[in-house]
């Protein structure tokens, strides 16, 4: 490998690096900030529970937009027009699966990982199996991260990747020590909304450059102007392909098995809550998004229609906001780019240390432990996993096809997995030996199709006719039907756990799940906000009691023993000073009543107002 | 002109999204977590057939009407 120090050089001028630094301090301290918010577990992985649906769709978005999104797609765009857009488009089929199923699932059964889930549904050998092979995805993918934030670290200011990986690793740990999910949730927040600034910025001042839409859509070639590219061509860019491995098995593996989207749906206040993120997410930010990391390309190509630039499609994002913005302004531009991987890579680094803990320490190695014990370890998890990311840079760095045998992996466990949870929530009979079979057989058999004996025996029947290029798309469809296969074939063939096993685990019995979660029969009456002053009852012990006067019970449905949700009423916090609470009685005058503890936790202030909703 | 390597890929895509959603909405319904007298859970029905929709049509005017525009007309 050369130097890569002696072939790139800074792009920009010296107030896009000061606008890069200034964006690097301004995240660090905004992390920092909010590790006072830490105070427990459930804080540093699910940030106590009590966010707004807004907060996380935004935050969502940062993460989603990811590793080398704004590179990856300007180049698909910039070769092939909006059909960038159509890994972008095809989730929204998935939502009723994730919040009429998967969702109750995993929040009323306070499942935590899907390791957990593998252990409850189909016992702890399919849970060590997840676990592995869930670890080993995840871990590779921080390197990969680090080593993609390392490269674009480099190709913009010329320092060597391993400088810009350790650089960027520094500051996701420090602001990922201080205050775990909390701090990922506010500084993607952050980066969210500035990585959709930047790449809808850009997009709109291509089309001002252009003197309006319609000059920009005259420049683009017919072939750019559809939104999918053609049913079976070509081979590495086909539609069917892209629908096999993006809108089945990747959104599959998006919906149920990314440990770091469970926690933010774990993070919000409700599960109502996480109906409403999820519907903007996937129907308004989604779309959005898709725009805002191709809409760079699609100028790029205008631009080169237009005779004023000369570029190629990994090089169309960084030429185009190069070209048509001003000093400054493209620094910006660099600090969302990099703000998308750094967003994507804390993700990572906080789901390797919920599993670690969950599925691996808290078990194994040392159960019942203190809680401030567990929160120790998973800052320590936190840091180590940054580190083995770090070492993971300088392997890949030797590695000349990394990207490819990452996506191996990655093709290989994904169907498997995403197969046996679709079947485990779905149907009652698939039995845990169908799930062993499933992710053992089923991954074996992907694991030979990458033979060159065997590829075309086992991918031709599933490439509607097309080559060898590609088989790397619709080895997701040979994954999933081979796995399903399994799946059914074995569960046919093997006893299924009882239904008192299942409660909770499978579809019919969401509302058994809502009933433990409560602790008592869920009150599903519509009920209004109510608003309230709050005051500390000296009387009142623990974490999660509080007496409501009757008045706001009325307004809320709500009766003694129900879950609320009690809140500072200023929307823009986010849920951030809040806390849950049950019923358990009624209190005289017109304050809410709680502990002069749930009253630090929820950081209310003296003789406040708040805002409280039932929840249950 | 649309050929059918262009019509294809909707009635994949919407086609077999319209069988995710069903085995959704099926799994909703018939646990009784979906509880259509609420006006809650009917918005959010309401909701997700919408956004197929909105997709299906968004789909549909980058395919046979957008691309197909004369280059004069869009001007």
């Amino acid at each position: 490998m050369t130097d890569p120090a002696v072939e790139a050089e800074f792009v920009g001028q010296p107030i896009d690096l000061f606008v890069v630094v200034f964006y690097f301090i301004a995240v660090v301290s905004f992390g920092l900030w909010f590790g006072k918010y830490t105070k427990n577990t459930k804080d540093f992985f699910f940030g106590g529970q009590r966010f707004s649906w807004w907060l996380i769709a935004f935050s969502g978005i940062a993460t989603t937009v990811g590793s080398y999104s704004f590179v990856k797609y300007s180049a698909v765009g910039f070769k092939y027009g909006l059909s960038s857009t159509q890994s972008y488009m095809n989730d929204w089929f998935w939502m009723p699966i994730l919040l009429l199923l998967w969702l109750p699932i995993i929040y009323f059964g306070k499942i935590q990982s899907v390791p957990e889930y593998f252990e409850r549904r189909f016992g702890t050998t399919a849970r060590h199996a997840a676990t592995g092979l869930i670890l080993l995805y995840l871990i590779g993918y921080v390197g990969i991260n680090l080593y993609t934030l390392g490269q674009l670290v480099q190709s913009l200011t010329g320092l060597p990747i391993m400088a810009g990986a350790i650089g960027t690793a520094f500051i996701v740990m420090l602001y990922m020590f201080a205050g775990g999910q909390t701090s990922v949730i506010m500084t993607d927040l952050a980066q969210g909304i500035i990585l959709l600034i930047a790449g809808l910025g850009l997009f709109a001042v291509g089309i001002y450059h252009f003197g309006g839409f319609g000059n920009f859509w005259d420049l683009l070639p017919r072939s750019h102007k559809f939104i999918f590219s053609d049913f079976a061509t070509p081979d590495d860019f086909s539609f069917i392909g892209i629908y096999g491995q993006d809108g089945l098995a990747n959104t599959g593996a998006f919906v149920l098995m990314n440990q770091g989207m469970i926690m933010r749906f774990l993070s919000l206040r409700s599960v109502k809550e996480a109906r409403k993120m999820a519907i903007f997410w996937i129907l308004i930010l989604y779309p959005i998004a898709a725009i805002t990391v191709s809409g760079g390309g699609w100028i790029a190509a205008a631009l080169v229609a237009n005779g004023e630039i000369e570029t190629t499609g990994k090089h169309a994002f960084v030429d185009a906001a190069s070209f048509l913005l001003i000093p400054g302004v493209f620094g910006f531009i660099l600090a969302a780019l990099t703000a998308a991987l750094m967003s994507t890579a804390d993700t990572l680094v906080t789901a390797v240390s919920s599993i670690v803990l969950n599925d691996v320490y808290r078990p194994y190695v040392k159960p019942n432990a203190t809680d401030k014990h567990y929160l120790k370890v998973a800052r320590i998890t936190s840091t180590c996993t940054v580190f083995i990311g770090v070492l993971l840079v300088i392997v890949f760095m030797k590695q000349d096809s990394i990207y490819s045998a990452h996506g191996m992996f990655t093709a290989a466990v994904t169907p498997p997995i995403v197969s046996a949870i679709f079947l485990g929530i779905l149907w009652k009979r698939y039995s845990t030996k169908a799930a062993l079979a499933t992710m053992i057989g089923g991954g074996i058999l992907i694991g030979l199709s990458f033979n060159d004996h065997l590829n075309d025996l086992f991918l031709q029947p599933f490439s509607f006719g097309m080559g060898e290029a590609s088989y790397k798309f619709t080895r997701s469809f040979f994954g999933l039907a081979v796995c399903g296969g399994i799946g059914i074939i074995v569960s046919l063939m093997t006893k299924p756990r009882s239904d008192e096993q299942l409660v909770g685990l499978v579809n019919g019995t969401q509302l058994q799940a809502m009933h433990s979660f409560k602790g008592g029969k869920p009150n599903r009456t519509p009920g209004k906000w109510a608003k309230v002053p709050v005051v500390v009852d000296p009387e009142l012990e623990g974490i999660d009691t509080a007496l409501v006067p009757q008045s706001a019970l009325d307004t809320m449905s709500a009766e003694v023993s129900d879950l609320i949700y009690v809140t500072d009423p200023r929307w823009w916090f986010g849920g951030l000073r809040s806390i849950h609470c049950n019923v358990t009685a009624v209190s005289k005058g017109d304050a809410i009543r709680i502990s002069q503890e749930a009253f630090d936790y929820a950081h209310f202030k003296v003789d406040q107002t708040v805002s409280v909703e039932k929840i249950l | 002109m649309n050929d059918m390597a262009r019509i294809w890929p909707i009635i994949v895509q919407f086609g077999g999204g319209s069988i995710l959603c069903l085995i959704g909405l099926w799994c909703g319904l018939k646990s009784n977590y979906l509880d259509m007298n609420t006006p809650e859970d009917k918005r959010l029905v309401y909701i997700i057939i919408g956004g197929f929709l909105f997709l299906l049509i968004l789909s549909s005017i980058f395919t046979f009407w957008l691309p197909n525009l004369p280059v004069e007309a869009a001007q």
